[in-house]
């Protein structure tokens, strides 16, 4: 089966210790033996030392399976357990605003009115993260470098980006359909590859930033401009820095980083939104629903 | 309400259980009275091993022995498979018992988002996003 991969060997490795029960009387004693080991994911390599390797013209070669965390899940600090420590957890922490993203007076009420109304995520309604909130969770990614292209494949949400890095210009913007992922040129700036996202559906929200993904109301508009600088500073890291510009609806462009590490034996599970959507049933708004109407990303 | 809260949860740690966004990719606020730690005991009738959610169907006893059906929202499969569980253990406790410890829904419905599930071996599960992680 493929879940008995290289995972079962860091298993095998992980010191034994054993989770007191103490709530629980277990009244009906399951017959199987106590496997008494607490479960370590593997370990993020904080070597620093070794040359990124370099693809035929002479640029870093970016591809690899990378993470930027193991470690997503905790214990419930309410039962009295002690937390699942952050074994392995990100080599170099990413970063993202930690206060209020730059919304403009108006966006900024809007965006209030979109977190109150509690169900109003995208996500909620089985439409995708997009560019560039897919870059985020306890999720792989895998890049592949080819001559004139990276093609990046996420686990996130089960999806694709094939990027021309042969610095070709964006089409027309008249010609470019609103998406999700938007419409994506490349080029290297030194050993930086720099990619330029444009066409992004105003659907989306960013998930980043303070409360990212949580609700957030991240929401942006159609001018918004991605720009990702990926860079792979030894051959365990890849660095990427994201801005985002959108002068619809922020005061001005606001950065994130998303620090990934290598991770070559890690596995891509299906990461669909709606396979079994239960969630939007059960949502209670704290506050009505606020109407928009009269509130446009055109200000 | 069919289900119990032992001593031990009542120690609320003070903990400010109402920033856990961590890696749920909604808002859990919204859905569960992320304050109130609840402990749930019962029979596991089912999993649901599915995107966005794994589900866990269990049949709790009340004091006057009348069952009530129960459902456990946790994380993702492939958070679950990264915090070294997979399908087939969790589909091998169906007729088992369990005891998972998380936070009921707002509205009423005999739903509780997991965040420890505690197997018969005595291993500790951790099934929902770590408290104060705020990473999207």
């Amino acid at each position: 089966m493929k879940h008995q991969s290289y995972l079962l060997g860091y298993l095998a490795l992980a010191a034994a210790a054993v989770f007191a029960v103490s709530a629980s009387a277990q009244s009906n004693q399951n017959s199987a033996p106590s496997q008494g080991k607490k479960y370590a994911p593997p370990k993020l390599s904080k070597d620093r030392s070794k040359p990124a390797p370099r693809a035929a013209d002479g640029h870093p070669d970016l591809s690899g399976m990378w993470i930027e965390r193991y470690g997503a899940l905790g214990a419930d600090p309410a039962a009295g357990k002690p937390a699942q420590s952050r074994a392995g957890g990100s080599a170099e922490a990413s970063s993202y605003p930690t206060d209020a993203l730059p919304y403009q007076p108006w966006a900024a009420e809007k965006a209030k009115q979109l977190h109150d109304a509690e169900n109003t995520d995208p996500l909620l309604h089985c439409e995708p993260y997009g560019i560039p909130r897919i870059w985020g969770g306890p999720h792989p990614a895998r890049l592949v470098q080819l001559p004139g292209e990276l093609i990046i494949l996420y686990e996130r949400d089960t999806s694709f980006r094939i990027i021309p890095t042969d610095g070709r210009p964006h089409p027309d913007p008249a010609d470019i359909d609103p998406s999700w992922m938007g419409n994506s040129v490349a080029k290297w700036d030194g050993d930086t590859l720099v990619i330029d996202t444009i066409g992004l559906t105003d659907k989306s929200w960013l998930g980043t930033g303070k409360n990212a993904g949580e609700g957030s109301a991240t929401f942006h508009s159609d001018a918004l401009h991605v720009t990702e600088r990926i860079r792979r500073p030894d051959f365990d890291h890849l660095a990427v820095e994201i801005t985002n510009d959108d002068p619809k609806v922020f005061t001005h462009p606001w950065v994130f980083t998303w620090n990934m590490t290598l991770a070559p034996n890690e596995q891509m599970y299906e990461d669909v939104t709606c396979s079994n959507e239960k969630d939007y049933q059960h949502q209670m708004p704290d506050k009505p629903a606020a109407s928009d109407a009269g509130k446009s990303a055109k200000n | 309400m069919a289900h119990r809260t032992s001593g031990v949860m009542a120690i609320f740690l003070g903990l400010i259980l109402a920033a856990i966004p961590a890696f749920a990719h909604h808002s859990l606020n919204a859905e569960f009275q992320m304050g109130k730690p609840t402990e749930l005991k019962g029979t596991l009738t089912k999993v649901e091993w599915d995107n966005p959610h794994v589900y866990w169907d269990v049949d709790v006893k009340d004091a006057g022995g009348n069952l009530a059906h129960w459902s456990v929202e946790g994380l993702p499969p492939s958070y679950l498979h990264r915090s070294g569980v997979n399908r087939s253990d969790m589909v091998a406790l169906v007729g088992k018992e369990v005891t998972i410890h998380g936070r009921l829904a707002k509205d009423g419905s005999k739903l509780m988002f997991g965040l420890d599930f505690v197997m018969p071996d005595g291993r500790v599960i951790p099934v929902g996003p770590k408290a104060g992680d705020d990473n999207p």
